[in-house]
């Protein structure tokens, strides 16, 4: 087994220690770290997202697989920025108003890191006024809204209404999801997407940023 | 027949006069059709013993007669006797004009716990902060605000008249993820980090809990509620995994199951979300007699059909309505349709109570739930 074989399999496993000395090891025998990045670690994670979807892996397992992800690119990331390897895209993710739940946000923005892309996360409970300003900042490619009840879902309209009057809107995606969102939601509000679950989520920025990509 | 008669047949898997309808409408209904602010019901400092409060539970039992369906009183609980020397939490509110928040502190001769909750207008309350932060230090400190044995309970469900025969009385008890997750602070994701990280300390933890919940439950047998609920939101496969469900849950389950069996009372099991892998084990390997909600996708991942079929001659089911992508929209047509066609799959042979996959939204239209509750009377007849 090749090392960026060995990396995205213990990354799938979930052992964060040994995904960080592979990564380690990979840039120490000289593999380009956009290689390492795509090979052996997007590569694992479109695996995990592929289970993930067909309920083969479950939360658990993705968390583990996630806390290896983050010790491997602590490693990779200075290198990735002296080659000026750049990401495929920045998403801003948050939980809207008056909502607390922030577990599909999380793992929302585990996938998506994992699939190669700069995630800045807000929070929960933001309101329309922080999520324009955190736009207006950050400078997102897309914007990913999250609620997971049926009563602060309706924010999620009031954000994309608010980043149309500041004329943010024709710069940034906007995508939506959570337990009581549906296509036929987003699409009554005028969002660019909805994703049913974490992993679908990828797909559909991959998908919104014309990102050719492996695919889950 | 009254509901109560009619729910325990149905958990029995008989028929009763017509099917029961039960739809989940906790928490949030009942508070709406108050026209209270939420909060003044859940801090109304009366003496309850539950994990609501009295007028909560009242908001409850009037919901249930406004509708004219099936009741399942999951609110009250039994008083425990503690020792006069045992820590407790104190309550601190803090006003925010739309919004109360709680803080809870409790002095244990290892350090001081605090938790907070904050108490919405028009959502449910939300734990903000959670007492168990340092996971070793803080659990020392728990213990002993919960007990280190010789756990003991009134023999009285004081409040059992409320509900009446207006519907079953429910003893509910937390699984282990649901505890855990109840006082861990960092959500779902510490939770499992915890079991991967420390799992010989979460064995201890689990291990002390198992003594304290089996306590419990032969606590509550005593006391003679219709049946008792396992409570799983957390154990759901949305956000837990069999393996875990395996080595945590099972063993309370199976263990708590054949103490109900043996003692003659019904016992009951919450998961909803993706649960369809557990209701096989369920069934399979446990003495657990109901099943709920079995929630239906795009919440969850059970057919209801071939639920009845793997399993109807071991499970009453109680489901399985979708409350946020059906419920909240459809026409009360549409929910009649949805209804006959959950009655012919799963309801006439009995072992069935028409109910929903989780809680109904706030928001849900009345028309919708007075049609569940019509198609049971009159579609759902035996």
């Amino acid at each position: 087994m090749d090392i960026l074989d060995e990396l995205s399999s213990n990354l799938q496993e979930g052992h964060a220690d040994r995904t960080k000395q592979l990564t380690e090891t990979a840039l120490a025998e000289g593999i380009p770290p956009h290689d390492v990045l795509e090979k052996g670690l997007i590569a694992g994670m479109n695996i995990v997202g592929a289970k993930f979807k067909n309920n083969e892996m479950f939360l658990p397992e993705v968390l583990t697989v996630a806390r290896a992800m983050k010790q491997a690119m602590d490693v990779l990331k200075p290198h990735l920025a002296a080659a000026k390897v750049r990401s495929r895209g920045r998403i801003l993710i948050g939980t809207v108003k008056g909502d607390m739940h922030d577990i599909g946000k999380n793992l929302v923005g585990i996938m998506l890191r994992g699939a190669g892309y700069d995630v800045v996360d807000v929070g929960t409970d933001i309101s329309t006024q922080k999520f324009v300003e955190a736009v207006e900042r950050e400078q997102p490619d897309v914007v990913g809204l999250s609620a997971l009840l049926t009563t602060t879902m309706l924010h999620m309209k009031h954000v994309i209404e608010a980043l149309d009057e500041r004329q943010l809107r024709p710069n940034v995606k906007v995508i939506v999801g959570g337990a009581p969102v549906s296509q036929r939601f987003a699409d009554e509000i005028k969002a660019d997407g909805y994703a049913r679950d974490a992993a679908s989520a990828v797909d559909l920025v991959r998908s919104l940023l014309r990102d050719d990509s492996a695919a889950t | 027949m009254t509901s109560r008669e009619r729910m325990m047949t149905a958990f029995r898997r008989g028929k009763a006069d017509h099917l029961p309808a039960c739809p989940d409408i906790s928490v949030m209904v009942p508070a709406k059709l108050t026209g209270r602010p939420f909060y003044e019901l859940f801090l109304d400092g009366r003496e309850h013993n539950g994990w609501t409060s009295a007028t909560y539970s009242e908001a409850y039992v009037e919901a249930v007669k406004y509708f004219g369906m099936d009741g399942w009183y999951i609110y009250g609980g039994l008083k425990e006797i503690r020792p006069p020397d045992a820590p407790e939490f104190v309550d601190h509110i803090i006003d925010e004009g739309d919004k109360k928040i709680v803080r809870r502190t409790c002095s244990t001769s290892r350090g001081e716990l605090t938790e907070e909750e904050i108490y919405f207008s028009d959502e449910p309350p939300w734990r903000s902060e959670k007492p168990i932060k340092n996971l070793k230090e803080d659990f020392e400190r728990f213990k002993l605000w919960m007990g280190l044995g010789n756990w003991q309970w009134e023999k009285e469900y004081k409040d059992r008249y409320r509900i009446g025969d207006y519907g079953v009385y429910v003893a509910m008890i937390p699984v282990f993820q649901d505890w855990w997750f109840h006082y861990r602070q960092g959500g779902f994701e510490q939770c499992f980090m915890d079991f991967v990280d420390e799992p010989a300390f979460m064995d201890e933890v689990h291990e002390f809990w198992m003594e304290w919940a089996l306590t419990y439950v032969r606590a509550m047998i005593a006391a003679r509620p219709d049946e008792i609920m396992l409570g799983g939101s957390s154990a759901s496969l949305s956000v837990s995994s069999p393996k875990i469900f395996r080595k945590y849950e099972l063993p309370f389950i199976k263990a708590a199951s054949k103490i109900c069996r043996d003692a003659g009372v019904i016992s009951h099991l919450h998961i909803c979300g993706r649960s369809w892998e557990l209701v096989q084990i369920v069934a399979e390997e446990t003495d657990v007699d109901v099943m709920e909600p079995m929630e239906e996708p795009p919440g969850g991942n059970v057919d209801l059909a071939e639920a009845k079929r793997r399993v109807g001659n071991k499970l009453c089911i109680k489901g399985n309505i979708n409350t946020f992508d059906f419920m909240l929209s459809a026409t009360p047509q549409q929910v009649e349709e949805k209804c006959k066609h959950l009655i012919d799959v799963a309801g006439r042979d009995g072992g069935f109570v028409l109910s929903t996959g989780d809680q109904c939204g706030r928001d849900t239209p009345h028309a919708n739930l007075f049609k569940m509750v019509e198609v049971a009377k009159t579609y759902g007849r035996y």
